[in-house]
């Protein structure tokens, strides 16, 4: 008896234990960081060069650039310090406001700045008195921010106070037909993926069409203008998706931008880290997220995570989430009439690469650019108004060394 | 027996979970919908009407209350409306650096913000003694300007003298309006700073 006894408990322990231990997702572990071209493991190195190199890549009139465009590739706008990065490049946003509802500018909100054609050109028309600039995001590390489940999301505005609880929104994936997903990417959370990313920024900003923006941009909403046709002659799609697929899988596989370890290990920024979260400011720019286990289905469907993107812990400081802190951005995408004043919290992983601060980049140092939060924000800022003059500069040497 | 008839069942039970989990890892773990959300703060604005003229009293403790005793407040040239369009009551009013406090206003962690409404560039300012300033509280909530968390505040240099408030006809925001001969024009908030616009009859409100 005793026997078979020891003999079902083996057993159990093969069929329970086992089988267990092997199919439970690891544990988290950090994601890889760092501004050195390197692939996070996503993909091969080779296939990182590569896809890099495409991410970089110039697009000309013979390939569809335009009609209507803002830069030539991927990495003019997204390269500091490395490609897939932030840079100085702003575009322009304009639109009416009539009785509180935002009317889009015709065409768009989007005014682009350059054109393939004189004639085309876009300028922002008189009775549209709504305009900003936004500055270009980050890149780099968001294949970890495509794995945060949308639920992680939503429990991080629902623990946020009232006063200050994030909006979460769900946009459409394009390429999972259109399935709603929580939104996560660019300034207004237009996206939840990055093909859906890429493909739009495909578009409007280098004018390329593919099977998920099949349609080219008019010039101001006009598909003539002085009896010239708004084309660049190419056929529609202009790209067959390939490129696409390959600047999502390139952001998929950057590594999460670094802290400064040189700066982060001093006193007064690990002083000023403390402050961060005491004064208030981690309560939006969240310090910690752990991305979905390998093998999760994500993106409607389009998407399966890989090992190297799930079950990890990421230091991306925003709650990917959209807020009204007195900003003004004043336009309306994604989000309906009730976002018109909200901007997504930026994420500040890598903000000391970045010298032109907030949405518009029109803030250009560390205190005024505090300051300049209000709104949502407000019992924040009177906390750090409150530090005395060390403190504001331990917080502030905290901000440079992430 | 009834011990290993319940080993029996527990294994059989473990072997059921393990394979549901191990269906997971296969693959066919899928992000659920979202959960419901709570509601959190409206956003948007009512059109703001114009306020009645702030009390003196109200604009120098407002005053105080965010700048200290580093300015001197004219409560006469003081007006209060929505300049920056979140529905809540802003207050501007004429005032002056006290000289002994200068370093402090000037200091690069000041809890304000100096502009200079008529510069194009985004250039550090610094305020001098003899300069006429503009005081702006941007409110806070139903109370506005007059709440103790409204401590977004500006000083701002080459703006409205003497200030008078009408509303801009499309931006749900009030602007700042000078008819002091010699120094018509408008100011109004443009997301980041106040902008000076001179001229008479420049006004866009109504």
């Amino acid at each position: 008896m005793r026997s078979l006894r020891l003999s079902l408990l083996a057993l159990l322990w093969t069929t329970v234990a086992l089988p267990v231990a092997w199919t439970q997702s690891p544990p988290p572990t950090e994601a890889p960081t760092g501004f050195d071209d390197l692939t996070n493991g996503f993909t091969t190195q080779e296939v990182f060069d590569a896809d890099r190199d495409t991410f970089d890549e110039a697009e000309f009139k013979a390939d569809g650039l335009g009609p209507v465009y803002n830069a030539q590739a991927c990495g003019q706008c997204h390269q500091n310090p490395t490609s897939g990065g932030i840079s100085q490049v702003t575009e322009l946003r304009a639109g009416h406001l009539s009785g509180g509802t935002f009317i889009e500018h015709p065409g768009g909100s989007l005014i682009n700045d350059r054109a393939i054609n004189a004639n085309f050109q876009e300028r922002v028309l008189g009775g549209y008195e709504v305009h900003t600039f936004r500055t270009s995001l980050n890149t780099l590390g968001d294949g970890f921010v495509e794995c945060i489940d949308s639920n992680t999301l939503v429990a991080i505005a629902n623990g946020q106070p009232f006063s200050m609880r994030g909006k979460f929104i769900q946009v459409p994936v394009l390429e999972a037909d259109g399935a709603l997903r929580g939104a996560r990417f660019g300034w207004k959370n237009q996206h939840a993926s990055l093909v859906s990313f890429s493909a739009d920024a495909y578009l409007n900003e280098m004018g390329i069409t593919t099977p998920l923006q099949p349609n080219d941009n008019t010039s101001n909403g006009n598909t003539v203008v002085n009896g010239v046709p708004v084309d660049d002659g190419v056929p529609d799609p202009e790209d067959d998706g390939e490129d696409v697929e390959i600047f999502a899988r390139f952001m998929r596989a950057t590594k999460a931008p670094p802290i400064d370890p040189v700066l982060a290990a001093t006193v007064d920024a690990q002083a000023g880290s403390v402050l961060f979260d005491q004064v208030g400011c981690g309560i939006c720019h969240v310090r910690n997220i752990t991305t979905v286990p390998p093998g999760t289905v994500i993106n409607g469907g389009a998407f399966t995570v890989p090992d190297a993107l799930g079950s990890k812990i990421i230091h991306p400081f925003s709650d990917f989430l959209l807020h009204d802190v007195g900003t003004g951005d004043g336009i309306v995408q994604n989000g309906g009439q009730s976002t018109r004043k909200m901007v997504r919290t930026p994420p500040l992983w890598g903000v000391r690469s970045r010298d032109r601060l907030m949405h518009d980049g029109e803030t250009v140092n560390r205190n005024e650019a505090i300051l300049r939060h209000g709104g949502q924000a407000t019992s924040v800022i009177n906390a750090y108004k409150d530090l005395t003059t060390t403190k504001k500069n331990q917080l502030i040497t905290f901000l440079n060394s992430l | 027996m009834r011990d290993v008839a319940w080993l029996l069942l527990l294994s059989m039970a473990g072997a059921v979970a393990a394979l549901s989990v191990r269906s997971d890892r296969q693959g066919t773990r899928v992000e659920r919908p979202p959960h419901a959300m709570a509601a959190g703060k409206a956003a948007v604005s009512p059109r703001p009407p114009l306020p009645a003229p702030p009390r003196p009293r109200d604009v120098r403790k407002a005053i105080r209350r965010v700048f200290g005793e580093t300015v001197t407040v004219d409560p006469a040239r003081a007006a209060a409306g929505d300049f920056n369009g979140d529905g809540s009551e802003d207050l501007a009013a004429g005032a002056r650096a006290v000289p002994a406090l200068l370093d402090g206003l000037n200091h690069e962690l000041a809890n304000w913000t100096v502009q200079d409404a008529t510069a194009s560039r985004p250039d550090r300012v610094t305020v001098a003694r003899e300069d006429a300033l503009l005081a702006v509280v941007h409110g806070y909530g139903v109370a506005g300007w007059r709440s103790p968390q409204a401590r977004q505040c500006y000083l701002v240099r080459h703006a409205a003298e003497r200030p008078r408030v009408v509303r801009d006809a499309h931006a749900l925001a009030h602007v700042l309006v000078d008819d002091a001969p010699g120094h018509p024009g408008f100011l109004y908030w443009s997301g980041s700073r106040y902008v000076w616009t001179a001229g008479a009859g420049a006004a866009p409100g109504r």
